[in-house]
Order: C-alpha cells, then sequence, then structure tokens
C-alpha cells in the first residue's frame, strides 16, 4: 500500500483547486446508483462533492438543499431517540423483543470528543477527535468480536472507513446494534421519513437502505481490517431503518435485508476507474496535468445522464444540459434510450422517421425506420379520428 | 426579538441593495440590446419585483422588531439570581445526583428554579474549569468535570459532573449511561414532590418533564395516558434494581484505576492515545 | 413492436416543441361545483398545512394560514377551517345524489393529504378535526382506485389526454406539463420548462425560500409568542408569514385552475364509459356517508377480510377503467394494438358447421400484420364495435409477417352473426361489467366467512390424506 501522505498528495492534485469534503454514506451510495457515470466516480474518489463542482468548477446554481425546517426536524428526531443514552432507540429495540431489558449497554461515541480549540488549531482538533472516534468505535468492535461481555449493545455514531476505489473515506453509520448472544453488529439507518407501512414512499425507502448497506460494507471492511476474513458471515447484509411515526416524535423499527443493495454497492464500487492509477490515467490521457477543478477536464469526463440523476445529484441539471445538447435519447426515458438506440440520437431517429438527410446506415436503423413510420401512420390516422 | 435580529435585517437590506442595484443595471443594459427579446425584458423585470417584494417584507419585519419589548432571557427566581453559571450548574448536578447532558442539566434548572442556563454556554465552562483547575486545583471546593469512561478513563466531556463526587459516580460503566437517565427521572420525580405543595404549576410541569423522559421505560404510562408518578417511579425503580448492581461494580473497578491515576487525570480523565494498531480481535485493550 | 405510441407522441413532442394528444375523448369527469384545495406543509413536518387555499372552480381562493403550524391549537383551528368547507360540500353532494370532487396540483398534494387523513381522523382532542379526517379519507382512500374521479390530481388528468417530449418522471411537475401544452413564443421551450422546474408546485415551499423568507419570520413569532408580546403584534408577525406564503401558494392554485379548465375545454367528446364510472363514485358516497352514520370505525390498516374485499374492488376498478378506456378511446385502443393486447385483422373465412339438430358451430378467421400479440389459445376476446359478439381463440398461426387466428364464437351468433369476409374486426379483451364486484363480494362473503387459517391464530391443520393416483402422468394429461 501507498503511504497516506503520497496518496493524499495525489488526490489533492487531481483536485485542483478544490478542498477536499468527506462523501459519507450518501455520496458513496450515490455512485452506486449509477455506476457508468465516471464523472461522478471520479469526483467522488477524489472527495468533491457534485454540489461543490456545479457551483465552484461549472459557476453555476446549485438547486440543491434541504429546507431549514427539515434539517431541524431530522435533526430533533435524531436527538430525540440519541438522547439521555438512546434510551428511546432502547425501547425501540426491546419492546421488538430484539434486545433484552438487561442489554443496555449504550455508548455514544461523539460524547468522548475532545473540546474543539479555537483559531488555527481548530481544524487539527476537529482532525484529532476524529482519529479519536475512529480509534474508539475499532475497540468497540474488537470487544464484540472477542466476546468480551463489556461490549455495548448500542453504539452510536461510530466511525468507520470505506475504500472507495483505493481511498479510505470516512463513515459514520447512526448506530450500530447487537444483541450479546448476537456474534457481531449490523447497521442502524435513522430517518426522520414518515413510516407509513405499506405506503411508505419506495424512494425513501431505497435511499435509506442503500445508505445501511454502505454501513454494512463498512462493518466489513472494519472486520477485514481487525484480521477476520469470513466477514460475509460475521456481518450478515442487513440493517435496520428506523423512521419516523408521523405527528409523533416516535420511531418505528424495521428490520431490512440488504443483499441486493449490498452486491450492487460492491459491484459499483469495483467499476473502472478502480483505483487512483486509472483515475490518473484518465485525466492524463486528456491532457497532462489535468485537475478536476478544471470545467474542460471535468466535461471530457464522460458522464451517464439518467432521468432519475435529478434525486441525488446536484450535477444532474449540468449533465441534462449536455445530454440536450447531443439530444440524447435518454431524455424521453430510459426506455426510449433503449428502443432508439439504432438511430443513437434523437436527431437521427426523427431524420429516420422524416426519411430526411442519409437513408438508413445499417440493418437495425432500417428495423427502427420501419417502426416509426408504421407508428407514426397508426397515430396519425387517430388524430385524424379513423 | 434579540438586538442581533435587527443587525441581521439590517444586513440584509445592505445586500438587497447591492442586488437591486445589480438588476437595475442589468435591466438598462437590455433595454439598450437590440438583440434582447422581450422574454428577458420580462424576466428581469420581474427579478427586480421580487427584490422590491423582499425589501419590502424586510422592511416590515424590521418595523416590529422595533416595536417590540427589551431583550429578555426568561425568568429568575431569587435563588438563581445573579449566581455565576458555574455555581448554578453544580447546584443543579448536585440535585440530579447523577452525571447528565448539559441539555437535561439546561432544562431540568429552567423547569424547577426558572434558571436559564444556555446550553451553548457548556463548553466555554469546560474550558474555563480545566484551565482553573490547572492554575489552582484548591482554589474551588468543587469543579464542573467530565464524565469518565470506565473503559479506558478517558473523558466523556459532552456529559458532566461534579468533581465532589467519588470516583465511581463519575466513571460510566457500560450500564451507566441507561442508570443515569433512570436516576435523572427520579431526581426529577423527588423533585416534584418537594414542589407538590408550594407551586402546583411547577409541579405539573415537573410531572410532565419526567413522564415525557420516561416512555422509552417499560411499565411506565403510555403517552396520551394519564401520567402518574407513582407508576414511572416504581417502573424506574424496578429496572434499576435489576441492572445497576452489576455495574456498579465494573464501575468500582475502574474507580481503583482511576485513583491510582495522577491529580489532575482522576479528574479531566487520560489523555486520549489515539493508536492506529488498537484493536486487534483476540488481544487485549490498552 | 419495440416502439409503442406513446413513445411516439413523446418523440414528436419534443420535436415539435409542445405536448401532443394522447387520447381522442375527455378521459375524467369534471363537475361544475369542484373544489380546489392547494395545500403547504411546513418542511419535515409532515402532518401541517402551513397556509390553504380552498375555491370553487374558475373563482378566487379563500386563504388561511397559520405562522407556526407545529403550534397545536393553530393548527387545529386551520383544520377546522377547511373541515367546515368539506362539511358543507360534502353535505351538498349527498343531499343531490351526486359525489364530491376535489382536485389538487399532483401527486405529492394527494399523497400529504393521504398522510393528514391518517393522522386527523384519530384525534382524540378535537371532535372537528377528527371529523374532517374522517371526511378526507373518504377522498385518499378513493385515490388509488382506478377511474375514480373524487380526488383528482391536475398533473394526472393533463398525462391523461397529452403526452411531453420529456421523461415521464418529469411529468410530475404542473407547471412543467402547462409549459409544454402553452410553449412561450419568444423563449426557447425547454429553458422555460427549466424555469417552471423551480416554481413549488407540490405542497413544499423552496428550500432556498425556507431559509431566506420563512425562517426569520416563524422565528421572529415565535420569539414573541414566548416573549408574551401582545396579540396585535402577534397578529402583525402572522400577517407577515400569511404574506410570504401567499405569493407561493396562489400559483399553485391558478395552475390548477388553469389545468382543470384546460381538460374542460378539451375538443374532444367524453369517454362514453364516464357515466358509468360517475355512477359507481356516487354509490361508493352514499355508501360511505351510509356509514359515517351508522358510526363505522375507520381503522388505520385493515384486517385480513376487509383488504380481501379492497383488494378485489381495485382489482375490478382496474380491470373496468382499462375496459372502458379500451374500448371506448380510438387512441388507447391504437396502443393496446401496439402492445399486442388488441388484436386487428381482416376476415379471411367464416363457417358454420351442425353439430346436432339446432346446434351449429360459428367460426371465422382472421389474418393480422401486428408484429406484437399477447394472444393464447382458449382467450376470450370481444368485438370492439360491437362487444356483444364473444369469441374464443381456437388457433394461432404465424407465418412470416401474418398471423392467423381462428375464432369460435361464444355469444352474439343470432344478434350480430358470422362476420363478412373482407371487413376489418377489432378484438378487445374485455368491456366492463358493472355488475361484477357485486358477485365477487358475495362470493368473497361466503368464502370468508370462516378465516381461512394462513390468517388465522392456531396451528396449521393437517391436510385430508388422499391416496396417489395410480398414473400421476396420465392424471396431469387428464387435465388439459
Amino acid at each position: 500500500m501507498k503511504p497516506v501522505g503520497d496518496m493524499q498528495a495525489r488526490l489533492a492534485r487531481l483536485r485542483g483547486v478544490l478542498h477536499a469534503e468527506e462523501p459519507g454514506a450518501r455520496g458513496i451510495e450515490r455512485v452506486a446508483r449509477n455506476p457508468a457515470c465516471t464523472r461522478l466516480r471520479a469526483l467522488t474518489m477524489v472527495s468533491i462533492t457534485p454540489a461543490t463542482a456545479v457551483k465552484n468548477v461549472y459557476g453555476e446554481t446549485v438547486f440543491e438543499g434541504q429546507s431549514p425546517f427539515a434539517l431541524a426536524a431530522g435533526n430533533r428526531f435524531e436527538e430525540d431517540l440519541f438522547a439521555s443514552g438512546a434510551a428511546k432507540l432502547l425501547e425501540l429495540y426491546v419492546s421488538a423483543g430484539r434486545l433484552e431489558a438487561q442489554e443496555c449497554k449504550v455508548v455514544v461515541v461523539p460524547d468522548h470528543d475532545r473540546p474543539l480549540q479555537a483559531g488555527p488549531g481548530r481544524k487539527q482538533s476537529i482532525q484529532r477527535n476524529m482519529a479519536l472516534r475512529r480509534n474508539l468505535t475499532r475497540q468497540f468492535l474488537t470487544l464484540k468480536l472477542n466476546g468480551d461481555p463489556r461490549a455495548p449493545n448500542i453504539i452510536i455514531k461510530p466511525r468507520l472507513s470505506v475504500s472507495l476505489l483505493g481511498v479510505e473515506h470516512d463513515i459514520e453509520p447512526d448506530a450500530l446494534v447487537s444483541a450479546d448472544s448476537e456474534r457481531f453488529y449490523r447497521p442502524v439507518e435513522v430517518k426522520s421519513y414518515p413510516d407509513r407501512a405499506g405506503k411508505t414512499d419506495l424512494t425513501d425507502i431505497r435511499s435509506a437502505c442503500r445508505q445501511a448497506a454502505v454501513g454494512v460494507v463498512a462493518l466489513r471492511s472494519a472486520v477485514d481490517n481487525l484480521g477476520l476474513l469470513n466477514h460475509d458471515e460475521i456481518v450478515t447484509a442487513m440493517a435496520d431503518l428506523v423512521l419516523k411515526i408521523p405527528g409523533y416524535s416516535a420511531g418505528s423499527l424495521r428490520p431490512m435485508t440488504l443483499s441486493g443493495e449490498v452486491d450492487s454497492l460492491e459491484r459499483a464500487l469495483n467499476e473502472a476507474p478502480r483505483n487512483l492509477e486509472e483515475l490518473e490515467a484518465l485525466l492524463a490521457d486528456i491532457t497532462r496535468n489535468a485537475t478536476l477543478s478544471d470545467s474542460k477536464i471535468l466535461d471530457s469526463i464522460p458522464n451517464n445522464y439518467l432521468p432519475e440523476c435529478r434525486e441525488y445529484c446536484a450535477l444532474a441539471l449540468h449533465c441534462k444540459q449536455e445530454a440536450v445538447s447531443s439530444g440524447n435519447p435518454v431524455l424521453l426515458g430510459k426506455r426510449a434510450s433503449e428502443e432508439l438506440a439504432a438511430a443513437g440520437s434523437l436527431g437521427r431517429t426523427l431524420d429516420l422517421l422524416r426519411s430526411r438527410e442519409q437513408p438508413a446506415r445499417t440493418e437495425a436503423e432500417e428495423i427502427l425506420q420501419a417502426e416509426l413510420q408504421e407508428v407514426f401512420h397508426d397515430y396519425q390516422e387517430v388524430l385524424n379520428g379513423r | 426579538m434579540k438586538k442581533d435580529g435587527k443587525a441581521q435585517i439590517q444586513r440584509q437590506l445592505g445586500l438587497l441593495a447591492k442586488k437591486q442595484l445589480e438588476a437595475a443595471e442589468k435591466f438598462q443594459a437590455v433595454l439598450k440590446d437590440a438583440n434582447a427579446t422581450p422574454s428577458d425584458i420580462e424576466g428581469l423585470a420581474r427579478e427586480q419585483g421580487r427584490l422590491a417584494s423582499r425589501q419590502a417584507q424586510l422592511i416590515a419585519t424590521l418595523r416590529v422588531v422595533n416595536l417590540e419589548a427589551p431583550d429578555q432571557f426568561g425568568a429568575y427566581d431569587v435563588a438563581s439570581a445573579q449566581r455565576p453559571l458555574r455555581e448554578q450548574v453544580l447546584d443543579v448536578l448536585e440535585v440530579i445526583g447523577v452525571p447528565t447532558s448539559p441539555r437535561f442539566v439546561s432544562q431540568f434548572a429552567a423547569i424547577r428554579y426558572g434558571s436559564s442556563l444556555p446550553i451553548a454556554r457548556f463548553a466555554s465552562l469546560r474550558r474555563d474549569e480545566e484551565r482553573g483547575y490547572t492554575k489552582d486545583p484548591t482554589s474551588r471546593p468543587a469543579w464542573v468535570v467530565p464524565a469518565i469512561n470506565a473503559l479506558g478513563l478517558v473523558a466523556m466531556p459532552r456529559i458532566v459532573a461534579s468533581s465532589a463526587w467519588k470516583p465511581e459516580f463519575r466513571l460510566i460503566g457500560s450500564r451507566t449511561l441507561r442508570i443515569n437517565h433512570l436516576r435523572c427521572i427520579l431526581a426529577v420525580l423527588t423533585a416534584g414532590d418537594e414542589l407538590r405543595k408550594i407551586d402546583e404549576h411547577r409541579f405539573e410541569q415537573l410531572v410532565t418533564f419526567a413522564f415525557q423522559y420516561s416512555q422509552s421505560i417499560i411499565g411506565t404510562p403510555a403517552p396520551g395516558d394519564t401520567p402518574d408518578v407513582e407508576r414511572i417511579r416504581e417502573a424506574a425503580q424496578a429496572e434499576l434494581t435489576r441492572i445497576e448492581p452489576a455495574d456498579i461494580e465494573d464501575r468500582l473497578a475502574a474507580a481503583e484505576k482511576l485513583e491510582r491515576l495522577p491529580g489532575a487525570m482522576q479528574f479531566w480523565g487520560r489523555p486520549s492515545v489515539i493508536s492506529e494498531a488498537v484493536g486487534r480481535v483476540g488481544g487485549h485493550l490498552a | 413492436m419495440a416502439v409503442e405510441l406513446s413513445l411516439m407522441a413523446r418523440l414528436l413532442a419534443y420535436e415539435q416543441r409542445r405536448s401532443q394528444p394522447m387520447s381522442s375523448h375527455r378521459l375524467v369527469a369534471i363537475r361544475s361545483d369542484a373544489q380546489v384545495l392547494s395545500v403547504l406543509a411546513m418542511a419535515g413536518e409532515d402532518t401541517t398545512i402551513h397556509m390553504a387555499a380552498f375555491g370553487e372552480l374558475g373563482a378566487k381562493p379563500s386563504l388561511r394560514s397559520v405562522p407556526d403550524p407545529r403550534v397545536r391549537d393553530a393548527q387545529y383551528q386551520l383544520f377546522g377551517w377547511i373541515g367546515e368547507r368539506f362539511e358543507n360540500y360534502f353535505r351538498k353532494c349527498r343531499a343531490a345524489g351526486t359525489y364530491p370532487q376535489i382536485w389538487v396540483s399532483s401527486s405529492a398534494a394527494a399523497s400529504h393529504l393521504d398522510t393528514l387523513a391518517d393522522r386527523l381522523r384519530f384525534n382524540k382532542n378535537n371532535a372537528e378535526v377528527r371529523h374532517f379526517g374522517e371526511l378526507l379519507t373518504y377522498c385518499t382512500e378513493r385515490f388509488p382506485i382506478a377511474g375514480q374521479q373524487t380526488l383528482q390530481t391536475a398533473t394526472s388528468a393533463l398525462n391523461l389526454h397529452w403526452t411531453t417530449g420529456q421523461d415521464q418522471s418529469e411529468d410530475e411537475h404542473l407547471l412543467t406539463l402547462l409549459t409544454w401544452l402553452n410553449p412561450p413564443v419568444d423563449q426557447n421551450l425547454l429553458a422555460a420548462v427549466a424555469n417552471a422546474e423551480r416554481v413549488p408546485m407540490g405542497v413544499k415551499t423552496d428550500p432556498d425560500f425556507d431559509r431566506d423568507v420563512l425562517l426569520p419570520l416563524v422565528i421572529s413569532y415565535n420569539e414573541s409568542r414566548r416573549a408574551g408580546a401582545s396579540q396585535a403584534m402577534l397578529d402583525v408577525k402572522a400577517q407577515l408569514i400569511h404574506n410570504a406564503l401567499e405569493p407561493v401558494v396562489i400559483p399553485i392554485y391558478k395552475a390548477t385552475q388553469r389545468a382543470i379548465a384546460t381538460v374542460a375545454n378539451i375538443a374532444r367528446p367524453p369517454l362514453p364509459g364516464l357515466i358509468d364510472l360517475e355512477h359507481r363514485e356516487a354509490e361508493e358516497f352514499a355508501s360511505f356517508m351510509e356509514a359515517r352514520d351508522r358510526g363505522y370505525y375507520l381503522p388505520l390498516r385493515d384486517s385480513a377480510k376487509l383488504a380481501a374485499f379492497r383488494l378485489t374492488a381495485r382489482e375490478d376498478a382496474i380491470q373496468n377503467t382499462e375496459a372502458a378506456i379500451l374500448i371506448g378511446d380510438r387512441m388507447y385502443r391504437a396502443a393496446g394494438r401496439h402492445r399486442g393486447l388488441v388484436v386487428r385483422g381482416e376476415v379471411l373465412d367464416r363457417s358454420r358447421s351442425r353439430l346436432a339438430p339446432r346446434r351449429f358451430r360459428y367460426e371465422f378467421s382472421l389474418s393480422t400484420v401486428q408484429r406484437v400479440l399477447r394472444i393464447r389459445l382458449r382467450d376470450e376476446l370481444q368485438w370492439a364495435d360491437d362487444p356483444r359478439l364473444r369469441v374464443i381463440v381456437t388457433d394461432i398461426n404465424r407465418n412470416g409477417r401474418l398471423t392467423f387466428i381462428r375464432f369460435e364464437i361464444l355469444s352474439g351468433q343470432r344478434s350480430i352473426g358470422l362476420p363478412e369476409i373482407g371487413n376489418v374486426l377489432e378484438m378487445i379483451p374485455s368491456t366492463p361489467d358493472w355488475g361484477r364486484l357485486i358477485r365477487e363480494r358475495g362470493n368473497l362473503k361466503t368464502k370468508l366467512g370462516v378465516t381461512p387459517w394462513t390468517h388465522a391464530q392456531g396451528e396449521i391443520p393437517a391436510l385430508p390424506v388422499r391416496r396417489a393416483p395410480d398414473d400421476p402422468l396420465a392424471a396431469v394429461e387428464a387435465l388439459r
């Protein structure tokens, strides 16, 4: 493995004038949603968020962000669950029969943070606290793996690492939970999304599950680092979602199986560019000393715009503009992009439909043209009242 | 509304004025531009309208701010008036009897004594206390100190305790957070008992406070039910009886180790050693 | 065929930078007494209404807001205010033997009302609020039923009739749809659509607006309230919040009204099946109100038995609505043809064979050039032009681009008879059956008289021992 300092220097060089920001579980999950988007992958790898890229690289307005009311409500819900030694979270688990009343060993990792220094030493004291959190988390995980009875049943805000493309990124799952009789922990994802049972918003559930899956991957990596190789058995692909009961401050507990999410995340993390070397080579192909803070360079890295990108990526609008410029069929939906693949662009599709410009160049284009003209004829027939 | 609010609105008005100026310049420019479309002109005119409406809104708010009563941070009663924050915190901690979060200290103080202990000031209080102790440990009879983690004897600065307590009462073992939560509820109920005949209003507030905190205890009244002080007390006590003995043993063992540490570390914890090598399965903790 | 009619419409809308028609008929009923409701919720607070705009079709709205919807008493007053309007409207509809119709902007608004209904109808503190919750429940429980006419969203009404040149997931924004329908003459359409997208059209205000405008006002109000400020000052501050929210809710209300007017003025005849759908709606409403009078409880979660009934009702509604649209709307029928659900072909031959005295078999064949066909042997189809002609598929034979399908007539032999050779027929899978639900309910009542062991408490019952057949293969063959 390369020395950490060297790697940091290389990442800083790729970032150009931009500062590093931790992507967190949300950022890593974002990459897994669109594994074919090399642009997003490259940015995440060097710790630049899409919002920063939009604002500072392209100089465009970021239409992303949460209402302060929503943020406050979310924070209040989380604080309430974790207050007084996570009393409410504990009660959820005891009521659900997942923990016995005596299994009330709770540790709140950020409670150990040292006071922050003011002035220039502030950044350093933050880094020190983060290292302290990592250290404590590792201690608690070790206790559990050693079967020590002092191992906590609930760890609030542990700090774990995920290796994204060869670069370590820290994440803080909301909590980890394990009964005394269980071999190891499972992640807990707390979201203030309203739990409406069968009517709960599927997008909300999917996004929460994907973030929880990042926690599973991070736990597996932690187990690996602690010298145990059969991590799949120790850390099962499961997590608990704690959602908000609408109109109350109480939460609900929903155990979720995440095999699909974990697999897709692991697959996504293995897509090219898989490591820093590959990313450097990709940029070097564009130009020497290329950095991601240069808008031209960033535009040269292929993206993969999908209509759902707007749900999670601040770059969506910029990428959509590119799709508009090139007449990408995905503008009409993913299905259109598959069905019109033979033509490649909306412009060419319309040429085929109207028999303009060059005739069909391939057999696939010829079939598409026949289909288009037939459907068009039927459509016109209905419009004309026949 | 605080003075800050007024200053903030004035600052916002200043920023707005700049934007209005820029918008007006752009509007002038586009009017002179022969290629400008009606939509361009309309867009800029709309922007000016938006800024003007925002300005009117801010001015209206400013007017309201000026109408407001003088600053008021909450009622002070005789017991808490004019006493330094550290002393008030120590007093409240004595009543609660166990290490707890600044939020709980602040809420309890507000309901029980009507005093305001802003949570935001606890961070600087912690720093001042540590600095004061380092300078002269004997200058005060007691200090506001952090709780100590029984596992590694490191400080937990987000949980406050009193240095006057025995070490085992400042230590946080594996179940102590839960035990302290239950003890806090019992302390609130006891404080309520004292107030029952003196101040009916505060007594009710304390019961409601204890009721809200007790929702996580099995056997207490459910939300929406009438708060029943005795049921809450019994449920908390019953759980304590089940989980406290083993935890006290752990803490006593840790207290012995703590007492062997140099003076300052007994109150402020061992320095956190950050070692990347810590934590190998099969190994032992430091 | 891969390319479907809806995709063609989308492609043409993209080319012409304007929405394209997607129906030949008007597919939703618009009641003249319908009410339009636009609400704004506070972000992160799922059971609140910060401001409501309520009004009749084409009328200006009545507005009501609360300074902070997290303050319960004021929020209840607002719920009470809307509840009173619902109550009056529902009473009028009941007296007239019709049904209520509430229009909202989008499915986000409908979903918000659903969350509110689930919460408010169990309110223990305020009877008015609880009653409002119950009335709202009627609308939100009708919402997922196909073909319902009670809770209408402007976006789905527009999407039923027109197609835009963008991805379907972008069609839930009302102002975007209206921009596609009436493109600006002096601006690039896609730029106008991008601008339109930034205008809130659901139930949440813009996060930037929340941060820069609403939050300071709400904080200021709450500080004054906590500090015991005079009522006059609180009123001034509440008015500021009202003034800030009004420019957000009014465009949503206006856009909803515009969408309704667009659909109402559509130059297409109403779908023939709409009368039946409205009739069903009035029946459901009468039944709901009667249940209210009798004090029946509205559960949050259905019991297994109730769920079975409701699932059946939903399935029935889907089948009937799809059938009604397929038979009544030429565009949807053409789309069905491209999806292979509808068969159009030319009659090749016909025959009448005698089976017994006064018993005949009527058969005919169709040839079709459709690339996609989703029919199988023994499927039953009906003639779209006169559904009394009901046939069963007895043979399917594909030869190059042509497919030959043989039918036997099941009913309509006398009233319609065998089709003429050379005629072009369009065969559809089914027609609406408005009596089916009552029959199904009767069957379910009998079957669920005893709760099946799958949903009952207790042990799994022992299966009766049955002797295995001597020749299992022959037994399977016998089933064919």
